[in-house]
């Protein structure tokens, strides 16, 4: 039997390499990681709200694992990763997308967590302020006249 | 999520959606624009659609979107979405707002 954390050697970086099973192969039958919220909602048939036949009663082959199992999983699997805390990061960072752990506290602010792509431009000031207030910074540290935040493509420059 | 949990939450949806336009239509203010089968966006007529959801979102609460602005052959129409995250209160709100909206609205 492997052990769960094995040393092995690794050619790209000094990580400890973990023995990982695919997702599928966690987890037991009829275990949900997630709770909804409390249901108030009155009772309704959903054989009366959707056709049967646009509904599935079961999902083949997916994966049933706790909350817990989920985070632990990806975890080890991002430790396989060449990271930018552990090696040297050349090229590719941008499309990899590293960023800092505080952005995701950021992110999850309600103002922005809450607020959806096609809400109010009055409804939206926050995120508008925040974003004209990083032109300017940007402006004054690149010293540009002004600069634009609008995508040019889907994929920014540098890819 | 899992396999099971992933249906729980589609149901959710589904019974939200439903939940919200069968209140919308019994309120006497809103009806299904198309006929297909709604899972948790649909698109609901109310008259005067344009001027409730402005009165509307000055007291705070964003009706989805007015379809007139993209499509013009969608007058009065809203396109309103309901997820497993809306409470019965907040669908309530919504209908009872709208409600009272096109109350005044018609008698404007």
């Amino acid at each position: 039997m492997t052990s769960p954390l094995s040393l092995s050697p690794n050619p790209q970086g000094k990580h400890a390499v973990l023995n990982e099973p695919l997702i599928s192969e966690r987890g037991f039958p009829g275990r949900i990681g997630y709770s909804l919220p409390h249901d108030e909602v009155p009772v309704r048939d959903l054989n009366t709200d959707l056709p049967p036949e646009l509904c599935r009663d079961a999902l083949a082959d997916f994966p049933e694992v706790s909350e817990g199992e989920v985070v632990r999983h990806f975890t080890r699997l991002s430790q396989w990763n060449l990271s930018a805390a552990t090696t040297l990061y050349p090229f590719g960072s941008c499309t990899m997308k590293y960023n800092p752990v505080v952005n995701e506290s950021m992110a999850r602010l309600p103002g922005f967590a809450g607020l959806h792509p096609l809400a109010p431009g009055d409804q939206a000031q926050g995120a508008l302020m925040l974003l004209a207030h990083l032109e300017r910074c940007l402006a004054e540290i690149s010293g540009m006249d002004a600069i634009s935040l609008q995508r040019a493509r889907r994929v920014s420059w540098p890819a | 999520m899992g396999k099971r949990g992933l249906r729980a939450l589609a149901v959710r949806n589904v019974k939200n959606s439903h939940y919200t336009f069968d209140l919308l239509q019994q309120a006497g203010h809103g009806q299904l624009h198309f006929a297909a089968p709604v899972f948790n966006e649909f698109v609901i007529e109310v008259p005067h659609a344009r001027a409730a959801w402005r009165q509307l979102k000055d007291r705070g609460v964003v009706a989805g979107v007015v379809l007139e602005e993209w499509y013009p052959e969608l007058k009065d129409c809203l396109l309103l979405c309901t997820t497993e995250l809306h409470t019965r209160e907040e669908i309530k709100d919504l209908v009872r707002e709208l409600s009272q909206e096109n109350e005044v609205t018609q008698v404007a």
